[in-house]
């Protein structure tokens, strides 16, 4: 396990690079977030080694995410307090390169669209996610979700879909190839909070009351899946084949809110999250074949669709805020941080119980 | 029209779809509009033959006692005209001021609808400005005579042009500049022209004297709030710079800047006795020192209750990292006033230094265990010379409470709700997403 300390600011986010192995950009805040004299410090480091400090980029307000460009192999987005973005590139010092202030409320999530790799878009806390293009001054689309939006992601798999989560318990997906009416490219709102079918030979679930959605990602290798977490503490599992049929698997068991989730770029099953108990939790979904087994060891009336967890890191001392895959090398590195001024860098396979 | 939208299209078809909408409740709308219109102009109405004669009758100033039954007899849609009392014949109070407050050109339109109750007693209800006006007016006799014409102007085209078409308009003395133009102008030059100066002139001065009296005290409020907003700002500014600094000397600067800023502006505003003026400044000053340290407390007291409530939703955990976590930890001592927001810094309080509304709540607690938190250096409780000092900690309750929990609103309370229970009312976010 690799440590960097982030002196003074307390992480939000941690990306690994798209481009380098070794490079991660982690999005902070000073005063945890709270006001002025905030700074974000982005550092990238070798992998392996004693992490250094290889860039830092200091702003006025708090850095609430961060997104590399999947275009230009030394730029970082970042979503900023203030309600701007900003772009920022390694190889110039000190100031963005581009700056695009839109949002009228905190950013809360910035993402790069994979596929096209020339728009990303943005979420805020003003209720809208708005799509941008690095070269234009201006945003191309506004979407409205009229709830603080705090995660929205493009596919990995389709260039025009997105998705987003919001503190109205619904997550919704856009499709940018339907035409913009009164729906607003909306072609999907599912209830998080829907309790899962009833099963044979268990009490119905009772209704769950809806809860705040932090944050969701997109299956890698099932293009049709997705996973949410909240504050409600279960992370959820949806196909959006079967949008009315509620979660195809809920993992309850962290002890306090989720605050990030990442499916493995390596395995279809695999999930990393982050949550505001101080730990890092490895889940399986329960769809990988021959992964099932130990559900019946202190079933959790809540579980549903034979996820687990397989293992937990609980070497931060303060909230962990972001988890982030290396898509590089041995399957299972990751990089978390968190409001212990840490950034850890681990290996997953390190801590699964067997 | 459907088939437009969706399917493929082609340049006759998207013609076709200009073309082929239906216009029809658009074109009927129109057509009613214009024959409404032409009605407005042409349309005398049932009285008018009445009305003509009767209006001329009155702008000669005589009292036209036939017609009067007319007015009384006008069916109900009338009833709010003006015009009634107007030529009704009062012989006690003959002259334009009578006349002229039974018009009621100012009274409030509901006494419109109370129409022989005023006509009764039409002296009532007119506690209006014409009454002032009158008043100030008393012993220009010879104003009151000459100004016969142009009063009942006014009431006689109430009564006269607009009550058919328009019952709208019966509200009074708003319609002046339309009739003014209409028909009374050459006559309102006329009279205008035989005011009497020094009546005018002394009405204005009353009315003057008034209006400045209102501006200065508007004039003092604005101040006082420019000069409120100025020194939190002066302040917030200084308490970065100044930190070590004591806080009554950084107060007593800015105060004393404060003053002279106030006094240069309130003497640009206009001469004032400076006896007056420095009371009113004195004032001023200690108005808004009071209401700057309510706000200040104010903002304690929330801050400190958000991190209460934080505090209690995790009190369930007992585990060591949750014991030893720097942030509640910051949250403990924010709550028991240990630390107090100053600007964009946290300062530790100190018992013995704390402002008048601190005292009792921060006595409670002992200020033992500053040592233990990990973001606090020593106690600096003894010194004297620096009393307050920086822990570079978060700021305003607001902030607490929307940015890290994150409120959607900038509503500085924190909702009770904001781990487990869920409130649906409003789209509150909580950036701590604790579940308790």
């Amino acid at each position: 396990m690799l440590e960097f300390r982030t002196q003074g600011f307390n992480g939000y986010s941690v990306k690994y690079s798209p481009f380098f192995d070794s490079r991660i950009a982690v999005a902070a805040s000073a005063n945890f977030g709270l006001r002025n004299g905030m700074r974000s410090s982005q550092t990238t480091s070798p992998r392996l080694h004693p992490i250094n400090l290889f860039f830092r980029f200091d702003t006025q307000d708090s850095l609430y995410d961060l997104a590399w460009s999947e275009a230009h192999e030394s730029q970082v987005l970042c979503a900023s307090g203030d309600g701007s973005i900003k772009l920022f590139d390694l190889s110039l010092s000190d100031f963005p390169i581009a700056s695009w202030q839109e949002h009228a409320r905190e950013v809360f999530s910035v993402h790069w669209n994979l596929l096209t790799k020339t728009t990303f878009l943005s979420s805020s806390w003003d209720g809208t996610i708005k799509i941008w293009d690095p070269s234009s001054s201006s945003s191309l689309t506004t979407l409205p979700t009229h709830s603080c939006t705090y995660s929205a992601s493009f596919s990995p798999h389709n260039p025009s879909v997105l998705s987003a989560v919001s503190s109205d318990s619904h997550l919704r997906v856009f499709d940018l190839r339907t035409p913009a009416s009164a729906s607003n490219h909306l072609t999907l709102s599912i209830p998080i909070h829907t309790p899962p079918k009833p099963r044979m030979g268990v009490p119905a679930p009772v209704g769950i009351p809806p809860a705040e959605a932090l944050t969701h990602d997109w299956n890698k290798y099932r293009d049709s899946v997705l996973a949410v977490g909240g504050v409600d503490r279960a992370i959820r599992t949806f196909d959006l084949r079967s949008p009315g049929a509620g979660p195809v698997a809920v993992l309850p068991g962290h002890e306090y809110a989720v605050r990030r989730l990442a499916w493995s770029p390596h395995l279809s099953d695999v999930l990393l999250s982050a949550s505001y108990d101080m730990t890092c939790r490895v889940w399986t979904d329960g769809s990988a074949v021959g992964v099932k087994g130990g559900g019946e060891e202190v079933a959790d009336p809540m579980a549903f669709g034979g996820g687990r967890e397989m293992g937990r890191m609980g070497r931060h001392t303060e909230f962990v805020t972001g988890v982030d895959w290396c898509l590089f090398g041995a399957e299972g590195w990751c990089a978390s941080c968190g409001w212990d001024e840490r950034v850890l860098v681990w290996d997953v396979r390190a801590v699964m119980g067997g | 029209m459907a088939d437009a939208l969706c399917g493929p299209s082609n340049a006759l078809q998207s013609f076709q779809k200009h073309t082929s909408v239906d216009r029809t409740l658009q074109q009927d709308r129109l057509t009613s509009r214009a024959s409404s219109s032409q009605g407005f102009r042409s349309g005398p109405g049932p009285n008018a033959g009445i009305l003509d004669p009767e209006f001329e009758a009155f702008q000669a100033g005589i009292p036209s006692a036939p017609l009067q039954p007319d007015f009384q007899h006008f069916s109900p849609q009338y009833s709010h005209t003006p015009a009634g009392p107007g030529f009704a014949p009062h012989p006690a109070t003959s002259g334009w001021a009578s006349d002229f407050q039974r018009l009621h050109i100012s009274s409030p339109p509901p006494a419109f609808t109370q129409r022989p109750a005023q006509a009764a007693s039409p002296h009532q209800a007119s506690a209006a400005w014409h009454q002032d006006f009158l008043r100030s007016q008393n012993g220009a006799a010879t104003f009151q005579g000459r100004q016969t014409p142009i009063q009942p102007l006014y009431g006689g085209v109430q009564g006269y042009g607009l009550q058919n078409n328009f019952p709208m308009y019966g509200g009074g003395i708003a319609e002046q500049p339309v009739l003014s133009i209409a028909q009374g102008k050459q006559r309102q030059h006329e009279v205008a022209e035989h005011f009497d100066e020094a009546a005018f002139e002394r009405a204005f001065d009353a009315a003057r004297a008034e209006m400045l009296e209102e501006e200065t005290l508007a004039g003092q409020e604005a101040q006082a709030d420019r000069f409120n907003h100025e020194e939190m700002e002066t302040l917030r500014h200084a308490t970065n710079h100044l930190a070590a600094q004591d806080n009554s000397e950084t107060a007593r600067q800015l105060k004393e800047a404060s003053i002279a800023q106030y006094r240069a502006e309130l003497d640009n505003l206009r001469p004032m006795p400076p006896e007056h003026f420095e009371q009113l400044s004195h004032e001023a000053q200690q108005e808004q020192q009071h209401e700057q340290e309510q706000a200040k407390s104010r903002n304690d007291d929330e801050l400190a209750a958000t991190a209460g409530q934080l505090l209690e939703s995790v009190s369930s955990n007992t585990s060591k990292k949750f014991q030893e976590s720097q942030f509640l930890q910051l949250m403990r001592r924010l709550r028991d006033r240990e630390v107090r927001v100053e600007g964009d810094k946290m300062v530790e309080v100190s018992p013995t230094h704390s402002p008048p509304s601190h005292s009792v709540l921060s006595s409670a607690p002992t200020p033992a265990p500053l040592s233990t938190a990990p973001v606090t250096a020593p106690p600096m409780a003894e010194q004297t010379d620096s009393r307050s000092r920086h822990l570079h900690m978060p700021p305003e309750p607001e902030f607490i409470s929307c940015k890290v929990f994150g409120c959607n609103n900038a509503a500085p309370v924190f909702k009770a709700g904001w781990g487990g229970g869920h409130n649906d009312d409003d789209d509150d976010d909580y950036g701590l997403h604790l579940c308790g």
